[in-house]
This record gives C-alpha cells, sequence and structure tokens, in this order.
C-alpha cells in the first residue's frame, strides 16, 4: 500500500512536468501559405591555433511570412554534419541537399538553425575574401599558439583580398550621348569589418595600427577601463580601393594571451556621405586634356608645318653639316678655313712687308740676309735701296757730273784760242792754235775738217751728257734725256718716292700689326677693341672657330636635345591624352561600374543555400583561436576536491539523521 | 573568550585564503562557500559532513546535466523559460529520488543551486561557452561549496574543542 502511494506520487509528479513541456511540443496542423522568406545567413569560420580553417558553421535565421501550418525547403550546397535548431522545437529535416521546416506560422515565423559543415567539405570552399593572418615576435614570424607567455614586440598583420574579380563588357553613355563599350574587372563589393580586438593592458602596451596610404588602412584605438579596443574597417571596392589590402597591429607584449578575434565580411556597397567630386574632376580632366591637346598639336611631327618639330628640323637642316653644301655649318667651316688661309696669308705679307728685328747694318747682300740670317722684308729693300741711293747713287751721280763738267773744262769752247796751250789751256784753244800754225794745207785742213768737228760732237755730247738736250750720233742728232742732271733729278725722285713707299709701308705695318716670334700677332687694344689688322684677323679667326665650333658642337647637338626633348613633350602629351581619355571614360564609366558592383552585391544573398524565390543575406565571420593557457583551475579545483572529501570523510562522518523524502 | 576569538580569526584567515586563491581553484563562484558555511554550520559537531558534500556533489552533477541538456538538445534562451522549468523539474524530481536512497536533500538542493549559481549566466549569455567553461566552473562551484562546509566542520569542532576545555576548566 504504502508503495502504491509513492508510484501514485511519483506518477502525478511526472504528469505535472509533461504539462509544464506541453505547450512548446504541440502539435502542428498543416495546409497553411507562404508570402515570402528572408534567409539571413551569418558563416561563422573558425581557425585553429595554427591559423587555418578548423570548421564552418553557418547560422541561419529564416524568417516565414505567412499564415498556418507551413513547410518550408532550404537549401544546402554541403553536407552537413549537424543541423540544429537554436530557439524553436521545429523539426529539421535533411534530405537531398534540402533542408525541410515545418511550422506554423501566424503572420511571421523566425527559425534559426544552425548547420555545422562536413570537415571534407570545409577544405574545398573558397571565400570570396581570402583571410591570412600573419604574427611576428620582435620581428620573426611565429604561429600564434607560440605566442603564449612570450614577451617582446607583437606585430600582427592581417592581409585580406577580394577574389571575386571577373572581366565584363561595361556598356554606359560618355559625356557626347554616345554609347561606349569597356571592358572592366568587376568585383563583388565586400566591407571587412576587424571590429573591437580587444588587448588587456596587463599584457599589452603601446598598441597601434598604423596605415599606409592605399595599401593599408588605420585602425581606430581606443583604451577604456584596462582593455585596449582596435578596429579597422577595410573596403574591398576596387576600383575606388586596391582588392588587396591588410591590417597591421603592433604591440609590446608582456606574458602574451590573446583573445578571439572576429573578422567580418559583408557583401555590401556602403553609400557614404562623401561630397561628389566627381563632376569637377571630370571637368578638370576634359580642361586637361584640351592643354595636352594643344601642346600635342603645337609640338607636331617633322612634316607638320607651323609646328615646333618641323620649325626644329628645318632649323637642323638648315645648319647641316661639314659636308652638306649650302648649309650654315658647312658655310661656317668654309668661313673658319678661309679665315685661317686669309689669316695666314695676311702674317705672310705681313713678314713680306717688313722683317720683325731685320738689321739693315748688318745686311749682307751677297747672302741676302742680316747677321742674325734674317732676310729683308718689302720695306726693308725699300730702306736698303734707299740707302744705297742716298750712299751710292746720288754721290757717284754726282762724281759722274764733276767728271764730265772736268772733261767740258778740258775741251773748251770752239771759240777758245789765243792762248798759249799749256795744261791748262782747253784742247779748243790748243787745236785753234796748232790750226792756225799749221795754216792752209793738209794739216791745216785735217785739224779743220776731221779734229775740230770732232771735237765739237764730243764736246756736245758732253754738254748733253751732263745738262741734257741732243747728242751727236752716227744717225745724226737725238734727243738725250739720260743727262746726269736728269739722272740725279730722278735719283733724287725715286728716293722720295722710296721714303714714301717705305712710310706708307710702316703704316701697312702698323696697321697689320707686329708679329711675335712664334707668329701669333701681337696683342693690341684700341678703346677696347682690337688695334691691327693681325690682332683682329686673329680674333675674327678665333671667332669664327669657335663660332663653327659652336654651333657644329653645341648649337646642333642642343637643337637635336631640343627637338628629341619637344618630341618626348609631344610624347609624353599624347600619353597623357590617351590615360585622360582613359580616365574620361573612367569616369563616365563609374556610374556602370557602381551599377555592377550594386548588382553583385545584390547576387551574393546565400553561402549554404536558399528557399526558392527567398529574399537572401549572406556574412562572413572568420574567428581566430584565443591563445590562452589551459584553465589550470579545473585540475587544482578537482584535486581540492579530493583533498575535501578526504578531509570530510575523514573527520565529518557524523550521527545526525538526514533529511529525506519520506515514502 | 581570547580562545574563541583566535579560532575565529583562524577561520576567517583560511576563508580569505581560499577567496585569495579563488582564481587558481577556478573557483570564481567563491562566494558560495559562505552560503555552504552558512547552511552547515548548524549540522553540529558530529554532523553528516561527508555525506552533505557527497550531496551536494551529486545536486551539482544533477545540475551540470540539466544545463548540458538544455544547451544540446533544446531551445536555446532567451524564449526557453519552459524548458529551463522542465529541467529544474527534472532536477527536483531526481534530488528527491536519490534523497530517498540515503543522500541529503539540503546537500542535494544546495549544490543543484549552486551550480546554477555558477552555470546559468554563462548559459544565458552564451550557450556555447558552455562546451569549455562548463566543466570548470562546476568543479570550482563544487570546491566553493566543499570550502564552506569544511569551513563550517572546522569551526564545529574548534569549538567544541574550546567549550570542552572550559567546561573541563
Amino acid at each position: 500500500m504504502k508503495n502504491r502511494c509513492r508510484i501514485h506520487k511519483l506518477a502525478a509528479i511526472i504528469l505535472g512536468l509533461l504539462l509544464v513541456a506541453a505547450n512548446p511540443l504541440a502539435a502542428f496542423s498543416a495546409g497553411g501559405t507562404v508570402s515570402g522568406v528572408k534567409d539571413h545567413e551569418l558563416v561563422l569560420t573558425t581557425l585553429d591555433t595554427d591559423g587555418k580553417v578548423s570548421g564552418i558553421q553557418v547560422l541561419n535565421h529564416l524568417r516565414i511570412s505567412g499564415e498556418g501550418q507551413v513547410q518550408v525547403k532550404d537549401k544546402t550546397a554541403y553536407r552537413l554534419t549537424s543541423l540544429r535548431n537554436l530557439y524553436g522545437r521545429e523539426k529539421l529535416g535533411v534530405q537531398d541537399g534540402q533542408i525541410t521546416i515545418s511550422t506554423q506560422v501566424e503572420g511571421l515565423k523566425d527559425i534559426y538553425y544552425l548547420a555545422t559543415l562536413d570537415q571534407s567539405a570545409v577544405k574545398d570552399i573558397k571565400f570570396p575574401v581570402s583571410i591570412d593572418i600573419q604574427y611576428f615576435l620582435d620581428g620573426k614570424q611565429v604561429k600564434p599558439a607560440e605566442l603564449l607567455g612570450k614577451n617582446g614586440h607583437l606585430k600582427m598583420v592581417v592581409t585580406v583580398e577580394n577574389t571575386t574579380g571577373t572581366p565584363k563588357v561595361l556598356e554606359f553613355q560618355n559625356d557626347k550621348g554616345e554609347i561606349v563599350s569597356k571592358e572592366a574587372v568587376i568585383f563583388t563589393p565586400y566591407v571587412v569589418s576587424l571590429s573591437g580586438w580587444k588587448f588587456d593592458n596587463r599584457y599589452f602596451d603601446n598598441v597601434t595600427a598604423p596605415g599606409v596610404v592605399g595599401e593599408s588602412p588605420e585602425g581606430v584605438v581606443t583604451d577604456v577601463q584596462g582593455v585596449t579596443t582596435v578596429s579597422w574597417t577595410i573596403p574591398l571596392i576596387p576600383p575606388s580601393y586596391p582588392s588587396k589590402q591588410y591590417a597591421v597591429l603592433e604591440a609590446d607584449g608582456k606574458n602574451i594571451q590573446l583573445d578571439s578575434f572576429d573578422i567580418a565580411i559583408i557583401p555590401v556597397l556602403p553609400e557614404t556621405s562623401q561630397t561628389d567630386s566627381l563632376s569637377g574632376i571630370k571637368t578638370a580632366f576634359e580642361s586637361l586634356y584640351a592643354g595636352f591637346d594643344s601642346i600635342q598639336k603645337g609640338v607636331g611631327i617633322d612634316s607638320q608645318p607651323d609646328t615646333l618639330l618641323y620649325g626644329f628640323d628645318t632649323i637642323l637642316k638648315g645648319l647641316g653639316n661639314d659636308q652638306a653644301e649650302g648649309t650654315v655649318i658647312n658655310g661656317l667651316r668654309q668661313i673658319s678655313s678661309g679665315m685661317d688661309s686669309l689669316y695666314d696669308n695676311l702674317v705672310k705679307i705681313r713678314m713680306g712687308i717688313a722683317t720683325p728685328g731685320f738689321n739693315p747694318a748688318t745686311f749682307s747682300a751677297a747672302q741676302g740676309k742680316d747677321a742674325e740670317g734674317k732676310s729683308p722684308g718689302a720695306k726693308d729693300a725699300i730702306d736698303l735701296v734707299r740707302a744705297s741711293v742716298d750712299k751710292q747713287l746720288i754721290p757717284a751721280v754726282d762724281a759722274q757730273q764733276q767728271l764730265v763738267a772736268g772733261l767740258n773744262g778740258v775741251i773748251g769752247n770752239p771759240s777758245d784760242a789765243g792762248k798759249t796751250p799749256s795744261a791748262t789751256t782747253s784742247l779748243f784753244n790748243d787745236i785753234n792754235t796748232l790750226r792756225t800754225l799749221a795754216g792752209s794745207g793738209p794739216a791745216g785742213d785735217l785739224i779743220s775738217k776731221a779734229i775740230i768737228p770732232k771735237l765739237n760732237v764730243l764736246s756736245g755730247n758732253l754738254n748733253a751728257l751732263e745738262k741734257g738736250g741732243k747728242i751727236t750720233t752716227a744717225d745724226g742728232q737725238v734727243d738725250f734725256p739720260a743727262s746726269l742732271d736728269a739722272v740725279k733729278a730722278g735719283l733724287g725722285q725715286v728716293n722720295d718716292s722710296l721714303a714714301r713707299t717705305s712710310a706708307g709701308l710702316d703704316q701697312v705695318v702698323k696697321g697689320l700689326g707686329d708679329v711675335k716670334a712664334d707668329g701669333t700677332p701681337v696683342p693690341v687694344l684700341l678703346e677696347g677693341k682690337p688695334g691691327t689688322i693681325l690682332f683682329a684677323m686673329a680674333t675674327i679667326k678665333d671667332g669664327s672657330d669657335q663660332l663653327y665650333q659652336g654651333v657644329s658642337g653645341q648649337v646642333v647637338p642642343g637643337l637635336k636635345k631640343m627637338q628629341s626633348g619637344v618630341a618626348q613633350i609631344g610624347e609624353g602629351a599624347s600619353t597623357a591624352k590617351v590615360s585622360l581619355a582613359a580616365g574620361l571614360v573612367d569616369l563616365s564609366s563609374a556610374d556602370a561600374i557602381k551599377e555592377s558592383l550594386k548588382a553583385n552585391a545584390e547576387a551574393v544573398d546565400t553561402f549554404l543555400g536558399k528557399p526558392d524565390g527567398a529574399e537572401g543575406q549572406v556574412m562572413y565571420v572568420f574567428r581566430t583561436a584565443p591563445v590562452k593557457p589551459k584553465a589550470g583551475g579545473l585540475t587544482n579545483g578537482l584535486i581540492a576536491l579530493l583533498v575535501l572529501l578526504g578531509l570530510l570523510a575523514a573527520v565529518g562522518r557524523g550521527q545526525s539523521t538526514p533529511v529525506r523524502m519520506e515514502a | 573568550m581570547k580562545k574563541a576569538l583566535l579560532w575565529g580569526l583562524v577561520a576567517a584567515v583560511l576563508f580569505g585564503v581560499f577567496i585569495y586563491f579563488q582564481g587558481l581553484l577556478g573557483a570564481e563562484a567563491f562566494f558560495l562557500a559562505a552560503i555552504a558555511l552558512a547552511l552547515f554550520i548548524t549540522l553540529g559537531p558530529d554532523g553528516e559532513f561527508f555525506k552533505m558534500g557527497l550531496s551536494m556533489l551529486a545536486g551539482l552533477i544533477i545540475g551540470l546535466a540539466g544545463i548540458f541538456v538544455l544547451a544540446i538538445a533544446f531551445p536555446l534562451p532567451p524564449y526557453n523559460t519552459g524548458y529551463v522549468a522542465v529541467v529544474s523539474s527534472v532536477s527536483l524530481f531526481l534530488a528527491l529520488l536519490l534523497s530517498a536512497v540515503g543522500l541529503r536533500l539540503d546537500g542535494l538542493l544546495i549544490g543543484w543551486g549552486g551550480l546554477y549559481a555558477a552555470v546559468y549566466p554563462l548559459y544565458q549569455n552564451d550557450p556555447t561557452v558552455l562546451a569549455t567553461a562548463g566543466i570548470a566552473a562546476a568543479v570550482g562551484a563544487a570546491v566553493s561549496l566543499l570550502v564552506g562546509l569544511v569551513l563550517g566542520l572546522f569551526i564545529q569542532k574548534m569549538a567544541v574543542a574550546s567549550a570542552a576545555r572550559e567546561g573541563g576548566n
């Protein structure tokens, strides 16, 4: 009886418990309608202490709109090892890649289930965004598990890369309203959020999250109540942002322990509050394009008139080279050569006019040189001639005049007579005396007819020799211009002429200038300008040489370099134009790219699969394994537990009556 | 009186030492020791402290099993109060059954309650944490409870010994 009573009490308790549980286990009825399903997935990927994927779970939230008892078939693209309804009692069945959910809906019904992917499927899964986490301690790469308890400078580098890029041909209108096609690599936009990474200040100091422009965003670091929290937001949205970026964390660690970190990856094209500067940039690009176009047209090509390159080509052709007849350089070379020749000849002329240092006093007519072996120049020779005329010829003529005068005195006049012949009487006196003495007869006739006429001729010719006039020859009387007076006067005129010539040559020599022993002119400056012809010629010659060398050796190469530089400017302008044109196309394509990105983001709506017609949304979370010491408290606690039990067993066995349930 | 003060001081120091090393023992719910001390010091110097300890451990195991069943087999919080009620009811029922076979019901219940005090917040916040922290929290709770029990026994024994000496005098 007592036992029966106990059984009844027990049955009553069990019945009561079943009643408590009855409501959640209520049976469903079939035949409802579904008006819409939303399928939100959170793909949780856990990483082990080596940073490798250790497992993937999908937390799926189905929001079913409808009425009555319904059945929803969700899809699973992967083999599952477990499937659990987290917050409800609806049965979930898996068959043929479909998850069947039967539930009672009254307006809205939320189903949360957790699906764990089979390990065989995990290794083959490729995520749209690859994650690579590297740990460095004092510059040396280590596995995360190796950081535990260590001291040193910790550096974590999280590299994320959007791997969804695929080529696509975009069609859009450019600024002229034309339909333009452009091939571009279009990605699915993902934003990676490394949010709330906590670092205990007991283990870390100097926590920083530096960034690099165009490569790595800077993290936001906050230090609140002993915990430093770091967060990054990395938009992997080409072309606005690089498809591959990295986040860096650096800290000084002591007895390092790391919490588990979450990396969330969300397919989204976020709208920002950034002001639109594209239109201004586009206008600036168009102005730049017009500017580069003008530059390119101005630079032009060799064969196009009115361009820089054409001008350079014309100038260079005009300048030509040594061999090209009718060119500037050839002309300059000829001028230079002519100037050299002219200068050399002028030097020769100068040296021919007057030999520098020539000493007429030591001149030897036999050798034709002075004591130093210098031959006389023209002026020197004239001076020598002048000296010869002055000192030799004129005295000689004077002597001749004296001689002739003496002879005339000896001959006397035909009228001389009556003086007794002596050594001082004239021949005519003596002949006339002799004729008188001979009387008429043959002797008188000989004297009168032969000797006296001859003496008359001799006397007349001597007079003519001395003073000019007519002389008697066999042919009769003829003019005799070479009288000694005439000769002397001529010599005087010659001497005067030679003196003037010498003076003129002196002026020529002065004008030409002196020449040094090495043949170079003595520099003479008058009011800062060359004072002699030779010095001026030497200067001109040097100038023409330098002009020739400068034009051929510097101006032409310089012009060629300028031509090359201008050509490069033209090419640069052309390249810039191409780039700007591409940039303008890019700017025009911005909207098309944005639409493609948006469409791609919207197309990523499931990882595991979704019911037909469902509106999907998916987010990925990678979770790192914590780097912490194993809970030593468990072992210690078990030991303490045994000790305490032993203590109680030893001294705590008492006699008191236990409180127990009475049957 | 002086000896009473001395013994009290010794007990207080031991309690302080336990609390100081609670982290080492994983006994984060160290306050359970005070509860256990308060409840079981009334057992008297000849009380069944050992059985009480075993009962607490049994109650704690029942609670732990229940919380794992809740985490694994039933819908998770926050909208699962019905299932928590069912599991708690079953736990109480098991405690009653175990008391019927000789264990102390007060020990079973304080063990169950101690376990829930230590673990239930984990279950409410993040059930997945139970997989790694559930056992450790349960052991910590058990240690706390047994420390309180042992302290109670210790105080009882000291009080009795002290009274015996004073009576003898």
